[in-house]
């Protein structure tokens, strides 16, 4: 028998903890933390940057009104999607708690089958579903609500609809576990204090269920305002977001450091919305 | 007497706030020494100590004269067995014994002849190629206790074993356990809050409180010689009483407490002298009830009376206002007694113990 | 007295349904009752509709993405075997997802485990640090990855499989969490004091128990994996990409059946491997972010 301390369990710890480490470090915080660094250098079209610090890109991302309105309307249309996704979520959150537990497991699994099937997928049906030979023309046009198919791809209610539908399993689940975490016995003794349900739910379980909203919401805001796929096959001509900017910007005209820039302030949307969120969960308890 | 296990000036801190010790603890070759105390009072924490799941923050443990203080467990031979058994789900009977037999290389042939004769030690032929789940709880137990005891471990712990039993059971198993472990030998670590259990099975009791030894001795010495107001408050029933010191022979005292009232008793230890404070131990079995006039008997009022079936429990103030509790055969000639009655009570065997 | 196996597994399956989630409940009256049920309904609808409309789609026998459904045809199917560059993009996926899921799955339980076990205090940190893949724009990490590209000679696949790997690991994580919590430390303990080294126990005691846990992980992570779009549309080169890589640049240009009828077997293949985790788990136990 080797003599072995059995203060190395730190350090067992650790060793588990390291492949996870390395690999974030290397792969995830470090290129990141370069990637966003680029905006902060000048463009070059003969070698992606040159290591010049300047301010530019951020300015011409600032002044320059086209910019401008794709960085207004990617957080106005992730802030729209976050808050329907919201209301959706929550009520489907609350159902998956309320339903019977024979049906739960195929409730949950009905929500989590479109996430698994990836954006493109859910995006194409979109597509399929409201093109002008989709069935939903073909309901308008048998209805008689209208006389032809009628175009309804290419503008941006079309493409929240479809983000909404994208993001609803992200926002469902996080609801889900804060709901289930509460201690069951706090509605009925609420109850009993002469609370009528809507009080109780607004007063106790929506209040309790915070953590699974900031979680949800944080999650759901990221992953739409970083969006591509679907704004670029749905949007049409005329809408873009900053996902897409990034994508343009780096594959089509090889502008490192511009796309750098937009990235940060993606990022830093992404932060003020999470520390705000967070700042209101702390006030409540 | 040898030694097996010493655990020297053993501290365990968890941030500022001390958890345990310091402790010195023995234990002696072959005995069952017991952990006894309330939740939260070390006792736990001193067995992952000596098992090695918790890592002192200061002190040294010996096993058998060898240094074991910074060895893992897997390194310790010791035999642990869980409070809820702990035993491997997916693993048959069999393959739950063999498992420590296996981690020691130890070769095939060998370790089924192993797990069959501790399986018959344990008293559990025949269940060899079942799961855990098949088994009753009192089973599982001796399954337990067999995975920890086919290793021949030098030092064998045991961490509150039987709560997990019905009653009936718990107290069959007590006297079973401590035959096995008289048969074998070995020297056993046993953690309990049951003093029962304590008294019925250990060789020595070490009493704990607030991470720290209250008292090591015989289970008799614990119950008849109380060194803290802890020790006699914890361990069986007991009327404590503020007294002073009014005569000293040897051991020998008389307690004044006041009013008039004095009492014969023993000190646990040496007294300070005439006139110094004390606590006044009486065992409510110790208590004799007569007439209220009797000789050598003080007068008091019965002030309540508890109906326990086998025995009865009187309440008894005296003028002076103290309680005392007085416990009595459930016979005729107590069951008519009532709160109000003024008997004659005489206290024997109490203690005193000096400085408490 | 948690020792006996189906109790593990109903405690590893934590919230497996079928078994009774205690939530707080609130009585609506009948008119909000049958509101509220008309609302799950439509979001149910809402949910569903599109991907069931590519399924039907799939079928169609013509251009059009409606038809009768006595004309159903497999045309698009055979058209989808006949194209090399569709099948060669799904096989590519799929060895990209086993081989990412593999890794992630690997990883995801040695972190897991030092979370729950080793990390006491500092836990709650850990879990938030693992999750950070889930909190960061898939772009961003998918251009950070190509422009480490660009700066190091590193073999492009490695960088891809990394890049999910990446994307899977809060999904394995959070599950094989999930089923750790399940397992009783004492039995862990039990093990190491008979003998058995850290690495041994993790081996012999622990992964047999949550292995339902972990296999769920990472079917879960192989689907994740499957169907993710913003890795590989940075980093794969022309001719070798991810079938939804594939996808989006055929549907930036057109809408045809034949992406319905991929898209479908994809779905079939997703709801199989959906069952089979609800069947082995509960897919609650996966979906724990």
């Amino acid at each position: 028998m080797s003599q072995q301390s059995s203060r190395a369990g730190g350090l067992f710890g650790a060793a588990l903890m390291s492949p996870i480490g390395i690999l974030y470090l290397c792969f995830l915080l470090l290129p990141i933390g370069f990637f966003l660094s680029l905006s902060f250098f000048t463009y070059s079209a003969q070698q992606m940057y040159v290591a010049e610090p300047t301010l530019d890109n951020y300015s011409r991302l600032i002044f320059d009104g086209y910019y401008r309105r794709i960085i207004y309307d990617t957080i106005r249309v992730s802030l729209v999607v976050t808050v329907i996704t919201l209301v959706f979520g929550y009520a489907l959150a609350y159902f998956l708690t309320r339903v019977k537990s024979t049906w739960r497991g195929i409730m949950m699994f009905l929500i989590i089958a479109p996430l698994m099937t990836g954006v493109i997928v859910r995006t194409y049906g979109w597509i399929v579903l409201l093109g002008t030979d989709g069935l939903v023309n073909a309901i308008l046009v048998w209805i008689g609500i209208v006389e032809r198919p009628i175009s309804m791809l290419g503008n941006e209610k079309t493409v929240i609809v479809a983000l909404v539908h994208i993001m609803l399993p992200y926002m469902v689940f996080p609801i889900f576990s804060s709901l289930v975490a509460q201690d069951p016995h706090l509605v009925p003794a609420a109850s009993t204090l002469g609370a009528k349900p809507l009080r109780t739910f607004f007063e106790v379980t929506l209040p309790l269920s915070r953590s699974g909203i900031v979680m949800g919401s944080v999650i759901v805001f990221t992953m739409t305002s970083g969006s591509i796929v679907t704004v670029e096959l749905l949007g049409g001509r005329d809408m873009t977001m900053m996902g897409q900017l990034i994508y343009q910007l780096i594959l089509s005209t090889f502008n490192w450091p511009l796309g750098a820039a937009v990235a940060a302030l993606l990022v830093l949307c992404q932060f003020i919305m999470i520390s705000y969120y967070f700042r209101k969960m702390r006030r409540a308890y | 007497m040898q030694l097996a296990l010493t655990l020297e000036k053993i501290v365990k801190r968890y941030g500022a706030t001390t958890a345990l010790g310091p402790i010195d603890i023995d234990v002696r070759q072959g005995e069952l020494l017991t952990l006894l105390g309330p939740s939260g009072c070390g006792k736990t924490t001193t067995l992952h100590i000596i098992a090695g799941l918790t890592t002192p923050t200061e002190g040294r443990l010996l096993l058998n004269g060898r240094n074991i203080t910074a060895l893992a467990p897997p390194y310790r031979d010791i035999g642990l067995v869980f409070q809820n058994y702990a035993l491997f789900p997916h693993r048959t009977i069999a393959e739950n014994v063999a498992f420590g037999l296996r981690m020691r290389k130890v070769p095939k042939a060998e370790i089924t002849v192993r797990v069959r004769a501790i399986l018959n030690v344990v008293g559990l032929p025949n269940v060899e190629e079942r799961y855990p789940n098949q088994l009753s709880g009192g089973q599982r137990q001796r399954v337990a206790l067999a995975r920890a005891l086919v290793i021949e471990p030098s030092i064998l712990l045991l961490d509150e074993p039987l709560s997990n039993l019905d009653a009936l059971l718990r107290k069959k198993m007590r006297l079973e356990l401590r035959e096995i472990q008289q048969r074998l030998g070995i020297t056993t670590v046993f953690v309990t809050h049951d003093q029962d259990e304590a008294f019925e099975m250990s060789d020595r009791v070490i009493l704990m409180n607030g991470g720290h030894i209250e008292q090591i001795g015989s289970p008799e010495a614990l119950y008849d010689s109380p060194q803290t107001r802890f020790a006699a408050s914890f361990i069986g029933e007991a009327s404590l009483t503020p007294c002073t010191i009014a005569q000293v022979r040897g051991d020998d005292v008389v307690a004044d407490l006041g009013g008039g009232m004095t009492i014969p008793a023993k000190a646990v230890r040496p007294v300070d002298g005439v006139g110094s404070q004390a606590l006044l131990m009486a065992r409510p079995e110790r208590v004799t009830l007569s007439e209220p006039n009797a000789t050598d008997a003080l007068p008091m009022t019965i002030s309540k009376r508890v109906f326990q079936g086998e025995r009865i429990l009187f309440e008894l103030t005296a003028a002076n206002g103290h309680a005392f509790q007085c416990s009595v055969p459930s016979i005729e000639k107590y069951r008519e007694m009532q709160p109000g009655l003024n008997v004659g009570a005489v206290l024997h065997e109490c203690r005193v113990i000096p400085g408490a | 007295m948690r020792t006996d196996p189906s109790e593990t597994q109903n405690v590893v399956a934590a919230a497996r349904p079928g078994r009774a989630v205690e939530a707080p409940k609130v009585d609506l009256s009948g008119l909000g009752r049958v509101a509220f049920g008309l609302m799950i309904t439509l979001l149910y609808v809402f949910l569903l509709a599109p991907i069931l409309i590519v399924v039907f789609a799939s079928f169609s026998p013509t251009m059009s993405n409606t038809y009768a459904l006595s004309q159903a045809s497999l045309h698009w199917y055979r058209e989808f075997i006949g194209n090399s560059s569709f099948v060669s993009a799904f096989k590519f996926s799929l060895l990209l997802a086993l081989l990412a899921s593999f890794f992630a799955t690997i990883i995801g339980l040695l972190t897991s485990y030092a979370i729950v076990r080793f990390l006491g205090r500092a836990r709650t940190i850990g879990q938030s640090i693992a999750m950070l893949p889930m909190m960061v724009p898939h772009i961003l990490i998918s251009l950070s990855l190509l422009l480490l590209l660009t700066r190091f000679p590193l073999p492009e696949m490695s960088v891809l499989v990394i890049g999910h790997i990446l994307i899977c690991l809060p999904f394995t994580i959070a599950g094989i969490m999930a089923s750790l919590e399940g397992v009783d430390p004492d039995i862990e303990a039990a093990a190491y004091t008979l003998g058995a080294n850290r690495l041994r126990v993790l081996w012999e005691v622990t992964v047999p128990l949550v292995a339902p846990g972990v296999l769920s992980a990472a079917i879960f992570a192989f689907i994740i994996s499957f169907g993710d779009v913003y890795i590989a549309l940075f980093i794969s080169g022309p001719g070798v990409t991810t079938l939804p890589v594939e996808i989006f640049s055929y549907v930036q240009w057109e809408s045809s059946p034949v992406i319905a009828a991929i898209t479908t077997v994809q779905i079939v293949m997703i709801i199989l491997f959906g069952l089979f985790i609800e069947r082995l788990v509960g897919l609650r136990s996966v979906m724990r972010i």
